[in-house]
Formats: C-alpha cells, structure tokens, sequence
C-alpha cells in the first residue's frame, strides 16, 4: 500500500516538474522575445530621433550642438556604391539628402554636431560635420606659410568642445599615444614627401590613426592597414573650406567622396533653377531696365561640368572649371548690384 | 483510492487549466496595449516626418531669398518658385521628381499667395501621392514671397501634406 503511494507521489512531483518546466520555458521565451523587440523598437525610435536631430542640425548652420550618443555608440559609413548610412544598434538609417561627415565610431561621450554652407557661389547645400571629443585632431603647418594662414581661417570657423592640438612641424614622429579612441592628423599645406605617418609611434599600431593632407587644391587621405603601421594614400578635390572640414571629420576617403558628389549633384539641381530665374528677370526687365543684363554662359559650364562631378569626383579639369564658373557668376552678381539690378541668385 | 487519485490528478489539471487561461487572457490584454502603444508611436514618427518635410522645404537653398547672399528666413524666390516648380511638374525631367523624392517622400507641397490677393500665384511645388495610404498629416505655414522685379516681399502660405503608408 505504502508502496502506491510511493509511486504515486512521485508521479505527482514529476508532473508537477514538467508542468513548472513549461511554465518556466514559456515565461523565459517571453522575457528573451519582448528584450529583443523592446531593443529593435528603441533602435527604430533612437535612429529615427536622430534623423530628426540631424534635419534640424544641419538647417541651423554654423551653431555647435552637442548630441546624446545611445550607450552602445553609433556608427557611420558609405558603401562603395556610396549608400551611406548611419547604425544605431541593428537599424540603418540612410542619410538619404543629407550630406554628413563623421568618424566611423562615435561613443563614449556626448557627439558635437554643427553645420556649415556650400556655396558656389550662391548657397548650395550644407554640411553636417559630426564628431565627438573622443577623436584627437592634430593640426599640422609650418609657420610663415600658406598652411598658417589657413589655420587662422578655420580656426575661426571651428566649433569649441574639439580635441585639437597645432603642431608647427610635420615630423610626428615623437607625438605619443594618449589613448584617444581615433587620432587625426590634418596637415596643411605640407607637400605630400614631408607628410610621414609611418614615423609614429609604435604604441600607435594597433589604434585608429588616419590623416589628410590639404595642399594644393587636392586633398590627399592617408588611411591605415589595420594592426600595422602602414598607410595607403590617395586623393579627392576640393572646393571651398566647408570641403576642409568634410576631409577633417570624414571617417574616410570613401565619407568624403560620397559627400562631394552629393554635393556636386545638388550643385546641378540649384544652378539649373538659378539660371531658369536669371533668364526670366532678363526677359522681364528688357523694357524696363535693358542695362540689366546678364553673361550666362557660365551656368552652362557650371551645369555640364557638375553633373559630371556628380558621377564622378576625379582630377580632371572639370574642378578648375567649376571654380572660373562660379567665380565669373560671382562677378557678374556683383555688377548686378553695382548697377542696381536685381542680383543673379 | 484510486478514484481519490483520479479525483487529485483532475483537481491538479483544473487549477492548470485555470492558470494558462488567465495566463493567457493577460497575455492578450498586454499585446493589446502594445499595439496600441505602437500605434501611438508610430503616428508620433509620422507628425516627425512631416515636420521635417516642412523643415526642409522652408530651408532649400533652390527657393531661398537672399540679398547681398545673406538669407531671410521663411521666404521664397518667386521665381525661383516658379522654375522648380515647372521642373519638378514637367514629365520630361522625371529624373528631377525621382531626385526630390528623397527629400519630400511622398507629399504634397502647394504655395500660394495671400496678401495682397493674387489668385494666379499658386503652385504646386512637388506632388507625389501613392496609391495606398494610412492617413495624411497636414500642415500650413506662413511664408514671404519675394518679388524680385518690383523688389516687394508678398505674404503666402506654404500647404503640405505628407502622406503615410
């Protein structure tokens, strides 16, 4: 008798632990289900919050503002194909119009956002730079030189809050590593056989090191292979200082040629309307004000030679001729307003 | 004895029973208020993304109003208006409303004067509806528009209407 009953309260107990297994099994699979559909929807909410601040950052140009980063950082790149986006946690969101330049990585602290203006000459698009003072800048020029007198310039335009430091001679070779999570060198003006990043030291070989160099027209990016102190080294155009900066806080050549075409190609859509609306106050004030008239023939350079830039950023003579374009639609403004008729843009 | 096992065995199976069945009707009344919860957050993205259609059209540099290249806000080129205006509704450049697309998604933007009257001044700037929609937020705005012949600043109103999936 005592023996059922043995068999039976043990029956009961393991009833009891499987139906408490169960029970366990479903409120586990519940917990582990709502944590990963709580995380994606703070990723959604997070990525698109961030759209809406990066829409509003970039429209208040020249202000710094200083942005909450989501605990695990955010990061930022361009494909070859040039989609660029930005990833909080698992959600890509695409810049989609907006042109931004930043680090690969930002975390830690606070990211410092600021936008500046692209014009050519009139306003074309601004820029959003993002960064964060977890990236050491290294400002290189040799005093005296045009690299000085270019530091003066955008020293003025920086926004405070950056991690910078100036060196007045391009051998880096006894900079340490202060354990910075990026390091950038910006070198102005310094010929390209002077710049020698290999000269570092070796505590930086394994860490993110890149630098620019801004000489001559042309801005040369040197990006290094990881684990080892060697650099590649190849080089974009640039138009314009907003253009130095896109090269100061891209994370690589790729950010920053995706952002020049988007620029160039946005460049093709505003020339296009300004010169639609030249033509039309000229038509307009030929009886009235015949001495208001226009040269025009620059936009059409400006327009042909953009939408080829917006296909492909490369050194040829398109940039020279941009640059003459919007130099001559500048002056031809100019006259505009020295004969008191309605400006060109 | 048996019987009384039977009877405990069903005793058990009757508080189970009960147990998953309040387990999942608070299951279902907290998916509900998860959903609803979504819903209110997903319109939130919505009123998001149509201010920022907004934001953008008061601030493209293709319609701004400048002089001497400093900008006055919230003002349109009438001219300027005007040509992005017949770009953007010329089915020949198809290729200009596929580039916008990025920028206005699928709205409805339409500026028109006001003061002083001049019910000829009235464009649609971008029209991109889909076929399908949830709902559409509306918004108006007051703007400026810049005559540039008579050099006269006009009011207007700028009307979008964004359209959600």
């Amino acid at each position: 008798m005592v023996g059922k009953k043995g068999i039976e309260m043990q029956f009961h107990w393991i009833f009891i632990l499987i139906a408490g297994a169960v029970i366990l099994a479903f409120f586990f699979s519940l917990v582990a289900k709502q944590k990963s559909l709580s995380e994606e929807k703070l990723s959604i909410t997070l990525s698109s919050n961030m759209e809406a601040v990066f829409s509003g950052a970039i429209e208040s140009k020249g202000t710094a503002q200083p942005l909450p980063i989501p605990k695990d950082g955010m990061e930022f790149s361009c494909s070859e194909s040039c989609v660029c986006d930005f990833r909080i946690g698992n959600k890509a969101t695409s810049f989609r119009d907006k042109i931004i330049f930043a680090p690969s990585l930002i975390e830690g602290q606070d990211a410092l956002a600021w936008s500046n203006e692209w014009k050519l000459p009139f306003r074309v698009t601004n820029f959003l730079y993002v960064t964060n003072p977890n990236v050491k800048y290294y400002v290189v020029y040799v005093p005296g030189t045009q690299g000085e007198r270019m530091f003066d310039r955008i020293n003025k335009t920086l926004p405070p809050g950056l991690n910078i430091a100036v060196l007045k001679d391009p051998d880096v070779s006894g900079i340490p590593y202060e354990g910075f999570q990026e390091t950038k060198f910006v070198f102005l003006d310094i010929p390209d056989s002077e710049v020698d990043l290999e000269a570092l030291d070796s505590d930086f070989r394994k860490k993110q090191v890149s630098g620019v160099d801004i000489h001559q027209n042309t801005i040369t990016f040197y990006e290094k292979l990881p684990k080892e102190l060697v650099f590649t080294s190849a080089s974009s155009p640039f138009v314009g200082e907003p253009l130095i900066f896109a090269a100061m806080f891209s994370a690589d050549k790729q950010m920053y040629d995706c952002g020049l075409k988007e620029a160039f190609f946005k460049l093709n859509h505003v020339a296009k309307i300004i010169y639609g609306r030249a033509k039309l106050i000229q038509k307009n004030m030929s009886i009235t004000k015949p001495e208001c008239t226009y040269r025009l023939d620059d936009f059409e350079i400006l327009i042909e030679r953009s939408a080829m830039l917006s296909a492909d950023v490369e050194f040829s003579q398109s940039i020279s001729d941009v640059i003459g374009a919007a130099n001559a639609i500048e002056r031809e403004n100019k006259n505009a307003i020295l004969l008191s008729c309605p400006e060109i843009f | 004895m048996k019987r009384k096992a039977q009877i405990k065995m069903f005793e058990t199976m009757g508080v189970l029973v009960i147990f998953f069945f309040l387990l999942v009707g608070g299951a279902a009344f907290y998916f509900q208020v998860q959903k609803s919860s979504l819903q209110q957050d997903i319109r939130k993205q919505e009123q998001l993304a149509a201010f920022q259609v907004v934001q953008k059209a008061l601030f493209l540099p293709e319609l701004d109003c400048s002089f001497v290249s400093i900008q006055k806000d919230n003002c349109f080129d009438k001219f300027k208006l005007m040509n992005l205006s017949s770009y953007l509704s010329d089915p020949e450049n198809e290729d200009f409303l596929i580039d916008y697309f990025n920028i206005f998604g699928f709205s409805d933007i339409s500026i028109y004067q006001v003061y002083p009257v001049n019910n000829s001044f009235s464009y649609t700037l971008y029209k991109n509806i889909p076929k399908d929609y949830s709902s559409i937020i509306s918004t108006q705005s007051p703007v400026l528009l810049f005559d540039t012949i008579n050099k006269r600043y006009d009011f207007g109103v700028i009307e979008v209407d964004v359209y959600a999936e």
